[in-house]
């Protein structure tokens, strides 16, 4: 794993992009910037991309838990109004596969899908992580919409088993987690920021203390949101960095994009 | 009642052009397709969004079902909310 960091992935990022105030959105930009120059920098052969989707590939009448691409390449965006160019990213099929047995031999049996459409969950960060689309992506999708949820130990401990499949792999990986944090988008709760719950996530994640990360409810998690419950990616990338420090690039409230937004990467 | 049937509905005209040109034609020839209730069926064939919110239909379903029928951010937020204090 030559870089880890963790990203919202809310669509108004790209989608209207010059909703927030100039201050705000450039101090985002800048810090989703640095995370491009870090991970281009670590010379990265693929990204393995942690994301929920919502409702492009998956619905209810067969709704996997974890679902990790093995495909040769992606087509994506699915929504035509992101602003993003739609496009195929190259995929790394046998550096998926390899991580898939890891995640079987240890217990996990992960779906895997040989065709996955990406959307805002991954177009959003890829489209400023690596805009040319160049370097293969691996996505591993997370069920973060509809109960049941897997537990955050689950997610943890998934971390876990594919830091160390990533250590032992020839491949020089970059890792990306988005998602959140705190949001309800379509729901009452719509443009209401728990910034106190966000804080506390981000101290939790700085401090390394992955008891607290995983002990969130979904009742916690559901007050603050259905959005909210995407922090399952940053707490699986956290599993993968056990031990790396956290660092917070940017937070803040952006109330034009409805979401408690959190740019950070491991060091 | 099934609001997995509703929910279905609202997937295939959001995802699937053919099924939102269909729908869009003839809505409620399109709603006996999915075998609703006379209740859910006249949700959706008069897009009672407030109904179809109280009934469960997830809201990263709905909302993109109302972006298709036109409808406002602020218009959606006051259907949901109909009611609250």
């Amino acid at each position: 794993m030559t870089f880890a960091c963790s990203v919202s992935h809310t669509p108004g990022i790209t989608a209207w992009a010059d909703a927030p105030p100039a201050e705000l959105r450039e101090r985002f930009f800048s810090a989703y910037g640095e995370l491009r120059g870090q991970l281009e920098a670590s010379e990265p052969e693929a990204i393995l991309i942690v994301s929920s989707e919502h409702f492009a590939n998956f619905f209810l009448d067969c709704m996997p838990a974890f679902t990790l691409g093995v495909a040769d390449s992606y087509f994506g965006p699915v929504e035509p109004w992101l602003k993003v160019e739609p496009g195929v990213s190259p995929g790394e099929a046998e550096l998926a596969g390899r991580l898939l047995s890891a995640c079987y031999a240890a217990g996990f049996e992960l779906n895997y899908a040989n065709e996955l459409k990406l959307d805002h969950g991954t177009m959003v960060p890829l489209s400023l992580l690596d805009p040319d689309r160049t370097i293969p992506v691996v996505p591993l999708i997370i069920n973060c919409m509809t109960y049941p949820l897997p537990h955050l130990s689950r997610c943890y401990q998934l971390g876990r088993v594919i830091g160390e499949a990533l250590e032992a792999d020839p491949r020089r990986v970059a890792v990306v987690a988005a998602g959140g944090l705190s949001h309800a988008p379509g729901e009452r709760l719509h443009g209401q920021i728990d910034t106190e719950f966000d804080a506390l996530f981000l101290q939790r994640l700085q401090d390394g203390d992955a008891q607290a990360l995983q002990s969130y409810s979904d009742e916690e998690l559901e007050k603050r949101g259905l959005g909210t419950h995407e922090i399952r990616t940053w707490v699986t990338v956290a599993g993968m960095g056990a031990g790396r420090n956290a660092r917070v690039l940017f937070y803040e409230p952006v109330v034009a994009w409805a979401t408690g937004c959190g740019v950070m990467c491991y060091e | 009642m099934s609001i997995y049937q509703v929910q279905k509905l609202i997937q295939s005209v959001n995802r699937d052009a053919k099924s939102r040109e269909r729908f869009f034609e003839n809505r409620d020839g399109f709603v006996k397709e999915f075998g609703l209730t006379d209740e859910e069926g006249a949700a959706i064939s008069q897009l009672n969004i407030h109904a179809l919110y109280e009934m469960g239909v997830h809201p990263l379903l709905l909302r993109p079902f109302t972006i298709i029928h036109g409808v406002s951010e602020p218009d959606y937020l006051n259907a949901i909310r109909e009611g609250d204090d």
